[in-house]
């Protein structure tokens, strides 16, 4: 936006009619100064919008400290955000679903049409597994009540207000790695990607190179559902190949068998621990190649 | 209620993963049908898609013969019961249950009736003032399903409902969601990866794997008949017991060569095997636990199919025992009487009911026998 838009919505937003002489419009500073009082005077009483820019990392650390004042919300909470992202637009239903759903301090911010966030504010620290719980809680009762398919993602508890824009962050991150790595799912933890989180900030030049060096031209889209769940469960199991078989119902020369065989077309060995780590790493880069 | 048809669906994710290929399957009015098997089959995916929460990528679902795919899941007269259902904390009882009702803008004299209705069903009905909070493990799992039930609607579809509650709950609430089946004469799709409750509850089961599915059948037939190597091992607790055996002509009949018994094959059996050319090969034997005999008795009336093998592991269950023993590089399971004498680290002989043997391909893994 340069500074006649900003000059322009500026009064839109506010009803008053600001102008600048000619020479002042033109200069950098005049930029940044609407950009300040227009934030003030969205943010001046519309607590939503104050949240949604303070998420989204709009705000300078003066208009959070006021916006926080002037809402109410204490500074030193634990605080855990939930992003909710919606398959189709959300609607009414789906809000009153959400807003049942709160245990009183609950703080719902709609994003956009397709997003939510949920903030629960609680005296103790939610932990993983009940950050989890509550994931799985609004997934279900959004797709239960309001009959809406959803993903939620979220980052773990913060104690300082201020850090739930961070926390935003991580639960974008969250969602668009859950998204690209696992599809399947429907709940991302921050915490839970592993070696996702790493790799996917390796540049697409790197990713190659490493698919190359270490699988030639082997392409694992090509390989069956099968022979992926058998390999996924072997790495869930540490490489153990009778608790490997017993997740799989398999007999342990079959899983063996699939082991030789994916040997054989891609020269890895997933019994020896330095293959396994090659596979595992090229698996995910193949996933984000894509 | 209502009969549902699923032709030819698959559903493939934008990276190219296949979570289900070509499902079929139709479902008559009032069935109890299972889907189950293990973790990341596909099972939750399918019953999704019924549900309109995840796109169908291709084939074709019909609810009394009309069109599913594109149609919104609020607009399929569908109700769901998930895993991990959350009743609103500080609403009682009777306005959890009314809740999706009055969002839907329902009438009050509707809501009332449904409500009572379902708590009536439920045995609710004391209860409907209380909170959640004031209200036990199996009486929330009941308020759960009393929310579905206040929808009427033409099918039921309920993800691992029972997962979250403790052992012995979850058998209670087996009986009663059977119960429920009955009183309702619903429909209803039902997602498990606990083949217990597969067997009690299903009037029909599908087993999938990897996305796709192994076999539709009664339980019953999935136990006694199970189509391939999968299923046989993934029905049937403690699992069925896999050895490798090469199948050999003996006199008029045919042996089953494991380690370094020859187990007389039934004449039944060895037509078949004989007929599908699998005389001279290596095929996979199973046998059930409860099908592997230590009593004399057994074992002097068929002599001509007994193992012999050390006791690793002896274990006490009351009304059976479990022995834990290795032959020819497996490790077997027996389900025997709770009064034998036979225990840890003794030498005992082991009578197989080839009878009830199974005989599976090495390289399909699909059944030969059954």
């Amino acid at each position: 936006m340069n500074t006649r838009e900003l000059l322009e919505k500026l009064n839109k937003e506010s009803g008053l009619n600001f102008s600048l002489p000619e020479e002042e419009i033109l200069s950098p500073e005049t930029e940044e100064k609407l950009s300040a009082m227009l934030s003030f005077v969205k943010t001046v009483d519309n607590r939503d919008y104050f949240f949604q820019q303070f998420l989204l990392g709009q705000l300078s650390p003066e208009d959070i400290a006021s916006g926080r004042l002037k809402y109410h919300i204490e500074k030193s909470v634990n605080r855990a955000l939930f992003l909710i992202a919606f398959k189709s637009p959300y609607d009414e239903v789906a809000l009153s679903v959400l807003s049942s759903l709160e245990t009183g301090s609950d703080i719902l911010v709609e994003m956009d049409q397709h997003h939510i966030v949920l903030i629960r504010q609680s005296k103790a620290v939610l932990n993983e597994e009940e950050c989890y719980e509550t994931a799985a809680s609004i997934v279900d009762a959004l797709g239960t009540e309001a009959m809406a398919a959803a993903r939620v993602s979220y980052d773990k508890t913060v104690p300082e207000f201020e850090q739930l824009a961070q926390s935003y962050k991580h639960a974008e991150v969250a969602m668009h790695l859950g998204v690209t790595f696992k599809n399947g799912k429907r709940i991302h933890s921050y915490h839970d990607l592993g070696l996702e989180k790493l790799l996917y900030r390796v540049s697409t030049e790197d990713a190659k190179e490493y698919m190359t060096e270490n699988l030639a031209s082997f392409d694992f889209s090509a390989l069956d559902n099968e022979m992926r769940n058998t390999i996924k469960a072997l790495f869930n199991n540490q490489l153990n190949l009778v608790e490997t078989a017993k997740e799989l119902y398999i007999h342990r020369n079959t899983l063996i068998y699939r082991i030789d065989k994916f040997q054989k077309i891609t020269g890895l060995d997933l019994r020896n621990f330095d293959d396994a780590i090659i596979c595992k790493v090229a698996m995910i880069l193949a996933e984000y190649l894509k | 209620m209502a009969s549902i048809s699923l032709k030819n669906i698959c559903k493939v994710y934008p990276n190219g993963f296949e979570a289900v290929k070509d499902f079929n399957l139709e479902v008559e009015d009032k069935e109890f049908i299972i889907f189950v098997g293990p973790s990341g089959c596909g099972k939750s995916t399918t019953l999704r898609m019924i549900a309109g929460l995840e796109d169908i990528s291709s084939g074709e679902l019909t609810i009394d013969g009309k069109v599913m795919n594109n149609i919104e899941p609020k607009d399929r007269d569908i109700a769901m019961v998930f895993q991990n259902y959350a009743l609103y904390p500080h609403m009682t009882v009777r306005d959890n249950m009314a809740f999706g009702l009055k969002i839907r803008k329902m009438p009050k004299a509707e809501i009332d009736k449904r409500v009572n209705e379902a708590a009536q069903i439920l045995g609710l009905e004391n209860l409907l003032d209380r909170k959640p909070k004031a209200l036990s493990g199996g009486q929330r799992q009941r308020v759960a399903m009393g929310r579905a039930i206040v929808r009427n609607p033409k099918v039921f579809l309920m993800d691992e409902p029972l997962s979250n509650l403790d052992a012995k709950l979850r058998v209670q609430m087996r009986i009663e969601i059977s119960k429920l089946h009955d009183r309702l004469g619903a429909t209803i799709i039902y997602v498990t990866h606990d083949q217990t409750e597969a067997m009690t509850l299903g009037t029909r089961i599908v087993v999938m794997k990897d996305g796709i599915v192994q076999q539709i059948d009664s339980p019953q037939n999935l136990y006694t008949k199970p189509g391939n190597l999968f299923v046989a091992g993934f029905i049937g607790s403690p699992q069925m017991n896999f050895f490798s055996a090469k199948i050999e002509k003996e006199g008029e009949g045919l042996v089953a060569v494991v380690g370094n018994s020859r187990l007389n094959v039934p004449v039944a059996k060895a037509k078949v095997l004989t007929d599908k050319g699998y005389v001279g090969k290596e095929v996979t034997l199973g046998i059930r636990p409860e099908d592997i005999h230590d009593s004399q008795m057994f074992i002097d009336a068929s002599p001509n199919t007994v193992i012999e093998s050390t006791i690793k592991v002896y274990e006490l269950l009351g009304a059976e025992v479990f022995l834990y023993f290795d032959y020819a590089d497996t490790q077997v399971t027996a389900r025997v009487d709770p009064r034998t004498t036979a225990k840890m680290g003794d030498t005992v002989k082991f009578a197989l009911d080839m009878e009830k043997a199974h005989f599976f391909d090495k390289s399909t893994e699909v059944t030969i026998t059954n």
